[in-house]
């Protein structure tokens, strides 16, 4: 292992080697910033790229994307409240209003702090568990990822904070629109209303884009002035401050590392759900979880430092059985088929040098990526003090034009319009986005993994509870359910006490 | 003397409420492996709007409902004045979005954006024409270089030049 680090470190030094990963982290970044297209998009649009080169380097070009993007969609989130890629979608919910009160510096810091430290832990977990991880994730079977499904839909629970019935509300609405389309079990389409379109189902990234971005350009338009309403100056101490409280908030950090680095490892779930469970555990663990939503930079730690940990954890299942953890996994198994290597058990011990310049390449590219983030963070703060009368008919033109070249369909430039409308009613009305999000992507997953795992035990409900994983996993969901009515009790018996 | 019901909130949960019926009369046509869980959903959803809608009214168990559904934190940021905002400026920032929806499917994204830019600049911001210009070329010919020149993406043509 060390021989292979050594070689790996020697392949990354050359200036090939340097070119190759910095131009890796270039177009994460600028693909992260782009609200729509992430890295899926960035790593199957460089593949060709990788046909001439030597695998080692291919693995630097692809490190560098995957270790970059994540960080360059949360610059969006907190300024614009604009997530580049669909699980950024998290840090908006505290990165937006922090740059509203003039913070956008702190939030940015924090941001790549947690991201650095999450990414990091990312990384070493890979290397750690790749020998036994086999044995683990083939311990996720139906049941299990219906359990984990739940444990995301139960985080509604905690995530609607006081709106507790609109919050279950937009929840459920989030399943009906997860129903829509193909349906994996009965092999029909379902609520599609005749549209050809609606057969995939609701496109996540344009509903997310309408959610977050256009519902939000929709508000500032209404409302007028600039993005940042306080008078608060924003200097460069706020976004070193900001990296600082990541470390202040170690738990936090250390937590949503381990949600992302787990989350990504399990096939199928991806950084979304990972980032909105870390989400809701930092407001689990915070001492002021009534801030959250309001500015709370736990808020911004824990979604960021599980969106850099989910890629080491995604590579686990990816390099060592070939099975991708994420979209952006899939088509980086391409990458290695096409280099001649066979993901799976063997792949470390035939490929040993090339997939620790792949692991080098992920660990120098959050590092790398964050530094770049840190030192650009101050004029892009600037853009929360741009009259909002100029800037949303550009974010909402770059974020419609980045929702198209993602499928080069005309419908999902509608439907992030349609859903841009829904966000502001839903903003209107006082509905929490965040809980119709969540069940808007666990809906299938929980429909689907219910439905096997039924088939599995002839209809026996305890399947779910008489496997270990399952039954470990149920009582975790029990816990968080109950972990806010345990919080308020011990509230109600310290203040007595105080009083 | 507060009014009896809350008419915007009120309206909204029964929407909801209609939304929930509706869809699970709707699910009920599938078979019924398809239909299980959305029905249950369905029923979910219908449930909740009731209770929402009684909620939202000022008796004793609309109060009484209100102690236990609704507190008065907030989870995520609401727009400063949003609640406030008239219907007409909230319609109008609606129609922009609308109005470039329909220019894009229309006459695609590189004729419909700086079109789209340059009046929301000029009539809805009220600022200068030169502004509106400058905004809406820089954003065009930005698009254009990173999107369709850099990395290739083909913009939308619009149904008018080609576009399906």
């Amino acid at each position: 292992m060390l021989e292979s680090t050594l070689a790996a470190l020697q392949g990354l030094f050359t200036p090939l080697g340097v070119l190759f990963l910095l131009l890796g982290v270039l177009v994460g970044l600028v693909f992260g910033v782009m609200p729509g297209i992430g890295g899926t998009t960035a790593i199957a649009l460089l593949t060709p790229l990788t046909f001439t080169l030597e695998s080692s380097q291919a693995m630097l070009l692809m490190g560098g994307i995957m270790g970059a993007v994540s960080t360059g969609g949360s610059i969006t989130s907190i300024l614009l409240n604009t997530p580049g890629n669909a699980p950024n979608a998290a840090t908006c919910l505290d990165g937006y209003p922090l740059a509203q009160q003039g913070k956008a510096g702190l939030a940015i810091g924090a941001a790549a702090g947690a991201s650095t430290i999450g990414g990091i832990i990312g990384i070493v977990t890979l290397i750690a568990v790749i020998p036994v991880m086999k044995s683990i994730v083939l311990l996720f079977g139906p049941p299990e990822y219906f359990v984990l499904a739940l444990m995301g839909l139960a985080a509604i629970a905690v995530a609607t904070g006081g709106r507790f019935l609109r919050g279950l509300i937009a929840g459920a609405l989030g399943l009906i629109l997860a129903f829509v389309g193909y349906d994996a079990v009965g092999g029909g389409v379902r609520f599609t209303l005749g549209s050809n379109y609606l057969w995939d189902g609701i496109q996540l990234v344009p509903a997310l884009t309408g959610l977050f971005a256009i519902s939000e350009m929709i508000a500032l338009s209404v409302s007028g002035g600039t993005i940042a309403k306080a008078n608060a100056g924003m200097g460069i101490g706020g976004v070193l401050q900001g990296f600082w409280q990541a470390v202040v908030h170690w738990k936090t950090t250390l937590q949503g590392s381990v949600i992302g680095t787990l989350i990504g490892a399990v096939p199928g779930l991806g950084g979304t759900v990972a980032a909105f469970l870390a989400y809701s555990g930092a407001m689990q663990i915070s001492k002021n979880p009534e801030t959250f939503g309001k500015g709370n930079i736990e808020g911004v730690i824990g979604p960021e430092a599980s969106n850099n940990s989910k890629d080491g954890g995604a590579l686990i299942p990816t390099l060592s059985f070939g099975i991708p953890g994420s979209a952006e996994m899939a088509v980086f198994l391409g990458v290695l088929v096409l280099h001649g290597m066979q993901p799976g058990p063997m792949l470390l011990i035939e490929h040993e040098g090339v997939m620790f310049s792949l692991i080098l390449a992920l660990l120098v590219s959050t590092l790398f990526s964050n530094v770049v983030v840190l030192a650009v963070a101050r004029p892009l703060a600037l853009i929360t003090r741009i009259d909002v009368h100029l800037l949303v008919p550009v974010v909402v033109a770059v974020a419609l034009v980045g929702v198209y070249a993602l499928r080069e369909t005309l419908g999902d430039v509608v439907l992030a319009g349609l859903f841009g409308i829904l966000g502001y009613i839903m903003i209107r009305f006082g509905f929490p986005r965040i809980t119709l999000v969540i069940a808007l992507v666990l809906g299938e997953l929980a429909e689907r993994s219910y439905h096997q795992s039924l088939n599995m035990s002839g209809g026996d409900w305890s399947i779910f509870f008489t496997r270990t994983p399952s039954l470990v996993l149920s009582i975790l969901v029990v816990g968080l359910l109950l972990a806010p009515a345990v919080r308020t009790l011990r509230r109600g018996r310290r203040r007595p006490a105080t009083a | 003397m507060k009014p009896a019901i809350h008419w915007p909130d009120f309206g909204a949960a029964l929407i909801v409420l209609a939304i929930g019926v509706g869809f699970l009369l709707w699910a009920q046509t599938y078979p019924p492996k398809a239909a299980e869980v959305p029905v249950l959903v369905a029923w979910l959803t219908t449930v909740l709007a009731l209770i929402d809608a009684v909620a939202r009214t000022e008796t004793a168990l609309g109060r009484a409902l209100r102690r236990v559904v609704s507190a008065e934190q907030v989870i995520e940021w609401q727009a400063d004045g949003d609640g406030e905002a008239s219907w007409r400026r909230v319609a109008s920032s609606a129609l922009w979005l609308l109005a470039y929806l329909a220019g894009v499917a229309l006459a695609g994204f590189l004729l419909a954006t700086p079109l789209y830019i340059f009046l929301y600049v000029k009539l809805h911001g009220g600022r200068s024409a030169l502004a509106g210009a400058v905004t809406a070329l820089g954003t065009t010919l930005g698009v254009w270089i990173v999107f369709q020149l850099l990395f290739r993406y083909p913009l939308y043509p619009g149904l008018l030049f080609g576009g399906f």
